[in-house]
């Protein structure tokens, strides 16, 4: 078993692995937090102002869906990521390293996610929310209070699959400078031709988007009470 | 009670006003039960979103104690539509909530205490039969239980007025017969205006004190429901006493309250003619107290329909010959 100790003596995996994945954990979990706080409001409100919604508003339904949300979506992550560095920069004074590439790795999964947030509310039976007000509800009661936890399991699904696409944008951020999985896949795997790393990271990646998808669909048992 | 008056609603659709409803006027008074029931197409979705002020209404007046829902400013109807409780078809429960905390809800709205609103939800289980099911989930429910959390929570906030939107149809036979007694029993209790938008004829004859016929956006037919029944010839009277069967054959229709110290009229009409005629089809059925029969009946050999019309409107029954 010579391949086996020659990968345990091999300094990539040995010594670049732990912090390699710290990195890739930093910069999906930061990117994921930031996608869920700023991506559920923006798809809530495209839900909202979208024809015949509760606050029906054609201009800024326009604005959120057809400019913000689809010309984002449209420009490919490797695209977007590169040309995000100087707003980057400004933002958080380096393009270097996991922190940076949250930033461009938050803006190409807001919109994302936001979608999914939208589609989730609409499969919310608008009787519900006729129930609601009905009751005497707000708008605001209506969305945090019946429709936001109806639409839950829905919303937890639509997060994980976020987190799993973030773990694969990751890997492409971190070629540009945000460290991570993917910088060592290239750097070892690809650059210094050695294919046991890259089997290594492949193998590390998938048993994350694994536990991801196995805790995202232990949430929505959880929550699913229909 | 609650006062409708000339209540219309237009849809602009495809350029062209569609009149959803065009001057619905009804009142019922606490402690009744008014149905209106029409075809489908007649309007009674709108009827329902325009009363629940789901929709508002194009023009026309909701008032519930002397407070019109329609003119209201929008801080107000939150506060206005606690007097006003909605039973929908489906019962629109909240699958996250648990049933008791469904129950609770509008209180939660109306800013009442958790203890008190867990208590007074409880109360109110108890009311529909369902304490037991406090702790469980609607999806664990059958459909007739899910109707009575959906009613529990409709008096939630003790209303004076219950619109109730096709309760029964999505339920079978015998949940629907428990369901219109549960809902009977409310009304007596707590002495509600009770209005049923239905198409089902059974929940008319069932539970209703007067019931109205909604068709193309109008009340084309309106009253106690005795006084409908007695109606004869009008379509409420036909759909509500209807013939089973195809009833072919016959060519005089004849109705009749029936009373017990009274010889009823078909048996003096063959004393007069001196034959009887054969009966093809009939319907018994008590209203509002009355039991009415209509009878569809053939003349007997050699009498002419007219003829037997006559004899029996000479026995005090309403007779016309059918309309071929």
């Amino acid at each position: 078993m010579s391949w086996i100790d020659s990968l345990l003596s091999n300094p990539a995996i040995t010594e670049a692995l732990g912090p390699a994945a710290l990195e890739t954990a930093q910069m999906v979990g930061i990117s994921a937090v930031f996608t869920v706080v700023l991506g559920l409001p923006l798809g809530v409100a495209m839900f909202v102002t979208q024809r015949g919604g509760m606050a029906e508003n054609r201009a800024v339904n326009v604005v959120l869906s057809g400019v913000i949300v689809n010309i984002t979506r449209s420009i490919p992550y490797a695209i977007l990521m590169l040309a995000l560095i100087p707003v980057t920069r400004a933002l958080v004074g380096t393009s270097i390293g996991p922190i940076a590439a949250s930033v461009s790795l938050t803006v190409a999964a807001v919109p994302f996610f936001a979608r999914l947030v939208e589609a989730s509310l609409r499969e919310v039976d608008s009787g519900k929310a006729d129930a609601a007000h009905a009751m005497g509800s707000t708008r605001r009661q209506t969305i945090t209070r019946v429709l936001l936890p109806e639409a839950l399991p829905s919303l937890i699904a639509g997060a994980t699959t976020t987190v799993v696409t973030l773990i694969g944008y990751s890997a492409m951020a971190g070629l540009v400078g945000g460290g991570g999985l993917g910088r060592l896949a290239y750097n070892y795997g690809y650059q210094r031709y050695q294919p046991e790393v890259m089997i290594v990271v492949l193998v590390v990646l998938v048993l994350l988007v694994q536990a991801v998808q196995a805790i995202g669909d232990a949430l929505v048992r959880r929550t699913d009470h229909r | 009670m609650i006062t409708v008056t000339h209540l219309a609603k237009v849809y602009r659709q495809a350029g062209r006003d569609i009149h959803a409803l065009a001057g619905v006027s009804l009142d019922v008074p606490a402690g009744t039960v008014h149905g209106v029931i029409g075809p489908s197409g007649a309007g009674k979705s709108t009827l329902v979103r325009c009363l629940a002020l789901l929709d508002h209404p194009t023009s026309g007046t909701v008032e519930i104690d002397g407070v019109d829902l329609a003119s209201v400013p929008a801080a107000e109807l939150r506060q206005a539509r606690r007097r006003l409780g909605v039973v929908f078809q489906h019962a629109n429960l909240f699958d996250s909530r648990t049933v008791l905390d469904n129950v609770a809800y509008p209180l939660e709205i109306a800013g009442v205490g958790r203890r008190e609103r867990r208590e007074r939800a409880l109360e109110l289980l108890g009311l529909v039969g369902l304490a037991e099911a406090a702790g469980a989930h609607p999806a664990q429910l059958s459909g007739g239980q899910r109707q009575r959390v959906g009613i529990a929570r409709a008096l939630a906030t003790d209303p004076d007025v219950l619109l109730c939107d096709e309760p029964t149809s999505a339920l079978d036979p015998r949940t629907t017969e428990e369901i219109l007694d549960l809902i009977l029993g409310l009304k007596e209790r707590l002495g509600l205006a009770v209005l049923v938008i239905t198409h089902e004829m059974s929940v008319v004859t069932r539970i209703c004190d007067s019931v109205s016929l909604l068709d193309s956006g109008r009340i084309v037919e309106s009253g106690a429901i005795a006084d409908v029944v007695a109606d004869f010839g009008s379509r409420l009277s036909e759909a509500l006493l209807a013939l089973p069967g195809d009833a072919a054959g016959g060519d005089v229709d004849v109705l009749d309250a029936v009373d017990d110290a009274r010889v009823p009229a078909l048996d003096q009409a063959a004393a007069a003619l001196g034959a009887a005629p054969r009966i093809v089809s009939g319907t018994v059925e008590a209203f509002g107290g009355v039991t009415f029969h209509r009878l569809r009946l053939a003349a007997p050999p050699g009498v002419a329909p007219d003829a037997l019309v006559r004899a029996l409107t000479d026995a005090g029954a309403r007779a016309q010959e059918v309309a071929r």
